[in-house]
């Protein structure tokens, strides 16, 4: 009887929550895959023409720009998750120590954090430029390179530089949630290990880094969610280029919706992100869950 | 590199020179860490800060050589920037507490009631998070419109509180869970309410959580740009970051003024997190994301 | 030369006066006002929206039926908004935006047909004061016009006038001569380069191929308006291409980052006086009278170049950009009241004294005034780029698919391959070829 009603409290607390996402968020998600299976074109007449799967097919199997965008997305989001990962990590170890003025590191590095995305990516563009850029004046000045680095003109180097600055934009999220996990690992097992003759490294492997297995995995995965379609950095920097070399899929998405005025075609990409997304996620969830539970036995 | 390894020993009065190494060596780090990571904030507010004529100089200074507001002078009375200002506030503000409001209830039920379907939703918090908000845009103009509400900045309000709402529920979730269950077990006993026990007992407890996704959502709102882009037609009802993009032109890319921009952009939210900042991280620690 | 101080005592008298009047003439006839929105994408800058302003004050002490809100859209984010607002039945009654938009627009029966006001323009004489027809032709598509031209946004290389002295070469007439001069000029070592291009992924960096492209005989459209990007004139494209790219890859005489350069970054390398030659829109006049006066009087127009066409190609991109009106709107008779007011001869004088260069007349009795007169730059560019400006739909006119090839950046596209070396001239010129072709038979 008390668990009955305390359900039905349950749901009367999430009911606000429900309608909302359910108007704003999965009426919109619905509404784009009906676009996507409609003609779309802007340019055309009859927008609502029922297509089927042309979008789909042509995305797939007829354009190398999908297979391309999502290779350059997955190198994206990779490569600026662990890195974010890394540096939220190592800040995360640093100041778990107890050391004089902790407090104000902790949230000296939480700042890039409140800088706007549309703020961050102008700042950058700023710091970037090869002749006003004052990463390479400090470079040239220094003597570390002897003419300035095409931060954001060079195909190889763009995608490095944009990803830089998602990491400065993603790990402060990560440093916090990791350090908050660092704090609930228990100081006696470090004692009793050491005392058993661990040294750092084991101790760093066999003590901390399974107590912050689970939030690193929370962590992960919301980080990749995130940087997966962000959208505002990398377009405002590069717009894509140097010759592709940082169209991921959301700056191809836009390209296709708002310029090239193919609204089903874009929204069939989008699908198909959203898919690629949904799999990795529940893969590994269950990953996730297989070794927790295995753990638990 | 561990934890609690160089953890100096409080009990220890004389420091081993290897904890000296290693003390010294953390705090190198730790500067170089700062000054890597905060050079960008700084460049930014230096360059605003700075005449024209010096923001292209061949020979760069770390600080203004003359020191002038002119750029803000020209971003805060050339522009709507005051009109802008008030905006994002008030859309930050008030989509913050709706989502924060409408979050922490759904939250709880996620973290303390057994109930049917209660894994579906905390799947649907995480799948929502990845719809790409670029496709998001255009259903959710039209909705907008047949509520009636386009041009307003109830949409903005309401947008936001949806976007925000998944991830706030996510991240109280872990808040609650982490109050022991045996205050409101009490409670229950003692015969207070299920909505009493929630309102007395366990929302105090998670003020700390409360301030963190309060920060989360505010930035949030303040931050946001294409739907105040899309859902917002009257020059008088832009937010910050559009009234930025705004007095850009087809082939002018106005620096000094973008800079200044940007820096007022940023200033009020650096700000508020710099003073409240304990409370945040000690939100942030208390509870944050939790599997 | 220099004078906005007067100007704005002027703008601000003359806004205040029509703030009174505005306030007066409400409550005499408050059941008669009409609102009106006015998108524009050119006129945002603190500067150009003052003068706009005024303008517009000016405008409603005349007609005190109307009243007409200003709203700014960013240049970058014209799409998204303007597509909303057709989904969402919103647009805007009265704007100006893109070349194309206006046969983009009407493709999906959004635009009220101009030909009224095209009609009038041939009976009281503005369309013969016009510089080109071309200014009025690109917005002829299915037997109607859907917009009218408002300005000229020209396209012209700008050099230094004390650099090429110094080196005893006059300015380069041919590209053999211009691509010599670069190559004399450049002098990295010192803090000046050659020439200086964006040649970025962005949609604005790309209209400076369009000009090569008509001086090496080759275009995008033949004058039946089919494409012939990659057919028949793919010789002289790739030509071109090969010529613009030449300066940055082989002969390396460009800021090496050019390929992230937009627009306006090369517009500051050249105002900072780091290049002997830059490739810039009017707007770098205005730029150089504000933020580097000492160089004014080292820089020089060319006259546009000849190229491997001859006489006949002596062309350069330019773009006349339109003013529309939404046939839904339920202003439409105001918006086009509004449209014959304020594209008139002497109309915009304030918006070109604003941003001098940024803003281009398009009648021809618009520059014969002082201002123009006393500019230097102005006049030069007048005489030596102005005369030779066509639309980049050459020797067609307008079809709406020429607002996604400017927008999805396919010419962009082929520069930017090819300056970070990703493509040889030859394969990004079918490749674009290619992407065209799509849009013209999907």
């Amino acid at each position: 009887m008390y668990l009955q009603r305390r359900a039905r409290f349950a749901y009367f607390l999430i009911l606000p929550a429900v309608i909302v996402i359910a108007l704003l968020d999965v009426y919109p998600i619905i509404e784009g895959v009906i676009v996507s299976l409609q003609n779309q074109n802007q340019m055309r007449a009859n927008p609502e023409a029922f297509v089927g799967l042309k979008h789909y097919s042509r995305a797939l199997f007829d354009e190398q720009i999908f297979w391309y965008s999502l290779g350059r997305s997955l190198v994206w989001t990779v490569f600026a998750v662990a890195g974010g990962y890394v540096v939220a990590l190592a800040l995360a170890l640093l100041l778990n120590m107890e050391i004089w003025g902790r407090g104000i590191f902790r949230a000296l590095f939480l700042i890039p954090w409140v800088i706007p995305d549309v703020c961050t990516a102008l700042l950058w563009k700023w710091l970037y430029g090869d002749e006003f850029g004052v990463i390479n004046f400090l470079l040239v000045k220094s003597g570390i390179v002897s003419k300035p680095v095409l931060w954001l003109s060079d195909p190889n180097l763009a995608m490095p530089a944009v990803i830089f600055v998602q990491i400065w934009k993603l790990y402060p999220v990560m440093f916090i949630v990791l350090l908050a996990a660092l704090q609930n690992v228990p100081k006696e097992l470090h004692e009793a290990a050491t005392i058993d003759g661990a040294n750092v490294r084991q101790r760093f492997v066999y003590i901390t880094m399974p107590f912050l297995k689970k939030t690193s995995v929370i962590i992960t995965l919301l980080g990749c969610i995130w940087t997966f379609q962000a959208f505002d950095i990398i377009y405002l920097l590069t717009g894509g280029g140097p010759a592709n070399a940082t169209k991921t899929l959301p700056t191809l998405i836009y390209d296709k919706a708002f310029w090239g005025l193919e609204m089903g075609y874009a929204a069939a990409i989008a699908m198909l992100m959203l898919a690629g997304l949904l799999v990795f996620s529940i893969a590994y969830l269950l990953v996730y869950r297989t070794k927790t539970q295995a753990e638990a036995v | 590199m561990d934890g609690s390894m160089a953890t100096p020993k409080r009990d220890n009065p004389t420091m081993s020179r290897r904890a000296v190494i290693v003390l010294v060596v953390v705090y190198a780090l730790l500067a170089v860490a700062v000054t890597v990571i905060l050079f960008p904030v700084f460049w930014m507010a230096s360059s605003s800060l700075k005449p024209q004529s010096e923001l292209f100089a061949r020979n760069m200074t770390m600080l203004p050589v003359r020191w002038t507001l002119e750029n803000f002078r020209n971003v805060w009375e050339g522009t709507a920037f005051p009109t802008y200002f008030w905006n994002s506030f008030k859309v930050s503000a008030l989509s913050t507490a709706c989502s924060v409001i409408i979050s922490m209830y759904a939250a709880y039920a996620i973290a303390r009631i057994k109930f049917a379907g209660s894994y579906a939703f905390s799947l649907l918090l995480l799948i929502t998070q990845m719809f790409p908000h670029i496709l998001l845009v255009i259903p959710l103009f039209v909705i907008i419109q047949k509520l009636g509400l386009f041009n307003t900045h109830t949409a903005l309000v309401i947008a936001y509180t949806s976007f925000s709402i998944p991830f706030t529920v996510w991240m109280l979730r872990g808040f609650f869970e982490a109050i022991p269950a045996e205050l409101e077990e009490a409670a229950v006993i003692d015969g207070a309410s299920m909505m009493g026990t929630f309102h007395r007992i366990i929302l105090p407890l998670a003020g700390p959580g409360i301030a963190a996704v309060t920060m989360f959502g505010f930035i949030r709102g303040w931050n946001e740009f294409l739907f105040a882009l899309v859902l917002l037609q009257n020059h008088d009802l832009f937010t910050l970051p559009i009234g930025l993009a705004s007095f850009q032109e087809e082939y002018t890319f106005r620096w000094d003024l973008i800079l200044a921009g940007a820096s007022i952009i940023t200033l009020p939210v650096l700000f508020f997190f710099l003073v409240m900042q304990r409370f945040i991280v000690q939100g942030l620690l208390g509870g944050a994301v939790k599997g | 030369m220099i004078r906005d101080k007067g100007l704005n005592r002027r703008e601000t008298l003359a806004a205040a006066m029509g703030g009174l009047f505005m306030l007066t003439a409400d409550e005499a006839s408050a059941q008669a006002t009409t609102n009106m929105t006015f998108w524009t994408v050119r006129l945002n800058t603190p500067e150009l929206s003052a003068a706009l302003k005024a303008i517009l004050a000016d405008f409603e002490k005349d007609n005190p039926g109307i009243k007409v809100k200003h709203e700014p859209v960013s240049g970058n984010l014209v799409y998204p908004k303007f597509l909303t607002a057709i989904r969402g039945q919103s647009m805007p009654d009265v704007a100006e935006a893109y070349s194309y938009h206006p046969l983009q627009f009407a493709a999906v029966d959004q635009m009220e047909p101009m030909d009224d006001i095209i009609d009038l323009w041939q009976k009281n004489g503005q369309l013969a004061n016009i510089f080109n027809d071309y200014a009025y032709k690109k917005f002829f598509w299915k037997g109607k016009y859907w917009g009218v031209p408002y300005n000229l946004d020209i396209r012209p290389i700008y050099y230094r006038k004390d650099l090429l002295e110094a080196k005893g070469i006059k300015p380069p007439k041919t590209w053999a001569e211009f691509q010599a001069a670069c190559i004399a000029c450049n002098d990295p070592a010192s803090g000046t380069f050659g020439a200086v291009f964006p040649a970025g992924d962005f949609h604005i960096a790309q209209h400076f191929y369009m000009s090569f492209m008509f001086q090496a005989g080759g275009s995008i459209l033949d004058k039946d308006g089919n494409l012939v990007f990659g057919t028949t004139a793919k010789d002289a494209n790739v030509k071109a291409l090969t010529f613009l790219t030449d300066l940055a890859t082989k002969h390396k005489v460009t800021p090496p980052g050019i390929a992230s350069y937009n627009t306006d970054d090369a517009h500051t390398i050249f105002v900072q006086g780091r290049a002997a030659f830059g490739f810039g829109t009017g707007g770098v006049i205005s730029r150089i009278m504000k933020e580097n006066p000492s160089l004014f009087d080292k820089v020089g127009i060319l006259e546009v170049l000849e190229g491997p066409a001859g006489p006949s190609g002596k062309l350069t991109a330019a773009f006349y950009n339109p003013m529309f009106v939404w046939n839904k709107s339920p202003a439409k008779e105001q918006a086009k009241t509004f449209i014959k007011w304020f594209i008139q001869p002497g109309r915009l004088e304030r918006l070109y004294e604003a941003a001098p260069g940024q803003h281009w007349p398009i009648f021809k009795s618009d520059i014969n005034t002082p201002r123009v007169q006393n500019n230097r730059l102005l006049s030069e560019a007048l005489t030596k780029v102005v005369p030779y400006s066509t639309d980049f739909a050459y020797p067609g006119y307008g079809r709406p698919e020429m607002g996604v090839i400017d927008g999805e950046k396919m010419f962009a596209g082929p520069v930017n391959q090819v300056v970070v070396g990703a493509k040889t001239p030859e394969k990004a010129v079918m490749d674009a070829h290619e992407e065209m072709k799509k849009l013209f038979t999907s």
